[in-house]
């Protein structure tokens, strides 16, 4: 099929791909767009009130909606993988609760939505992503679904947060610096780190850094975080790099990675 | 005109007293504020059509192009993803019909084509609102080849944008 995909960009077919693209800036206004919040749901394990999604139509017509559940894992990229909900051991299978599953808001207004969990389990973590969806005109060739996930953690119930940055990566080249390294969730609670990674010089001395946005670990998974850095102002020699994160608890963890910045 | 004048004094004497009390109370007041995770998403056009193919095209073995754009921000890093519909594993066609949705291809540049089956990637999304998150153009196109069943086709593709 890339065969055939490469020879229809070839000679007029060329400029029907331009028509697609001047069809893309040409796009017509906005039709059904939404906002959810919070999209990360923490529920401990003894609380039983609901936590209230507000989805909020954003657009200029009414707009209908379903909440509904998928179970989910996430790679060491990141990358979201869903299952039927209640299929998988980490599932908050039967215990979740969403209402209303189906609802419809007009324009500018926001509705709730109220998600709960039933008591038990307090020995382990479940996970599953609570989605809110909306359909798009039934008339067309291709038809677009829009949904915003809701990650919904039900936390065991005593407090275990623990993580470690393990060893990692630095890349220099023409394209930039970037700091690879993976963090390791050792505890039975979902981890949401964030921090910085520095680049010290044989002096210790901080001579570049930059921000890591929070991100989330499951339990018991590794995630691998590449953060680029500005190194236009390194000068040849060695360095190291500190990727230094907090994990909620009461100790930052991090690890160096030596490389070095040739002439 | 005496007792008027100590009178008036007295209110005064009380009046400053009291202004003095008011303005040495002090009341902590704590104002809170919950900043919640949100997340935004906004597909430009929500149906397309595909143009009808015509016999050049068939015989490149692809229709013609087009497309919309996805808005979205947020404050988290977040994913957006496209993937057929639940269940979605052929186009709603003609009753003959099985045409398969990996008929359905997406494109960032118009020139590198990518299938449609599980949730892939089309963008990633960092803390900001639209100016820092630019809108994500993609173009759609479909297989078509001869052997086809003539008539009206349809499938629905799910746009999700997840939390990192």
């Amino acid at each position: 099929m890339l065969e055939r995909g490469l020879k229809w960009m070839d000679g007029r077919s060329a400029l029907r791909g331009l028509a697609g693209l001047l069809v893309l800036a040409a796009a017509t206004p906005a039709e059904a767009q939404f906002s959810v919040s919070p999209v990360i749901v923490q529920i401990p394990a003894t609380e039983e009130a609901p936590v209230q999604l507000s989805v909020l139509n954003e657009g200029e017509n009414a707009m209908q909606f379903r909440a509904y559940a998928l179970d989910f894992d996430m790679s060491g990229s990141g990358e979201h993988t869903y299952w039927e909900h209640g299929s998988r051991e980490s599932s908050c299978g039967e215990r979740l609760r969403i209402a209303p599953d189906a609802f419809t808001v007009p324009a500018g207004q926001a509705a709730t939505v109220a998600v709960s969990l039933a008591p038990g389990a307090l020995d382990r973590t479940c996970w599953s992503m609570v989605l809110v969806e909306t359909s798009g005109s039934s008339e067309g060739t291709i038809l677009v679904n829009q949904r915003i996930g809701v990650k919904l953690y039900g936390l065991s119930g005593i407090a275990d947060i623990s993580g470690e940055v393990l060893a990692g990566t630095v890349t220099v080249d023409s394209a930039g610096l970037e700091v690879g390294f993976t963090v390791q969730n050792d505890g039975a609670w979902p981890l949401r780190p964030n921090g910085v990674v520095e680049i010290r010089d044989v002096h210790g001395t901080v001579v570049a850094s930059s921000r890591v946005d929070a991100f989330s670990v499951l339990p018991e998974r590794e995630r691998t975080i590449q953060v680029a850095v500005n190194h236009a102002d390194l000068d040849p020699g060695r360095y190291l790099a500190v990727p230094i994160l907090d994990f909620g608890a009461d100790f930052l963890s991090g690890t160096q990675i030596d490389f070095r910045v040739e002439e | 005109m005496r007792k008027l004048l100590l009178c008036t004094a007295a209110i005064a004497v009380f009046g400053a007293t009291a202004s003095r009390a008011e303005a040495q109370a002090t009341r902590n007041t704590t104002i809170n504020l919950q900043i919640p995770e949100l997340l935004f998403i906004d597909v430009t056009q929500d149906n397309l059509t595909l143009p009808t193919p015509d016999f050049a095209e068939f015989d490149a073995g692809f229709t013609s192009t087009i497309g919309h754009s996805v808005r979205h921000r947020g404050n988290v890093d977040h994913t957006i993803t496209v993937a057929p519909a639940t269940g979605v594993t052929i186009w709603n066609g003609p009753a003959a019909s099985t045409k398969p949705a990996t008929d359905l291809q997406w494109s960032l540049n118009s020139s590198d084509w990518n299938i449609v089956t599980a949730a892939v990637d089309v963008g990633l999304g960092v803390k900001g609102g639209f100016g820092v998150n630019p809108d994500i153009p993609v173009a759609w196109r479909s297989a078509v080849g001869y052997s086809e069943p003539i008539g009206s086709y349809s499938i629905v593709v799910t746009y999700t944008a997840t939390p990192n």
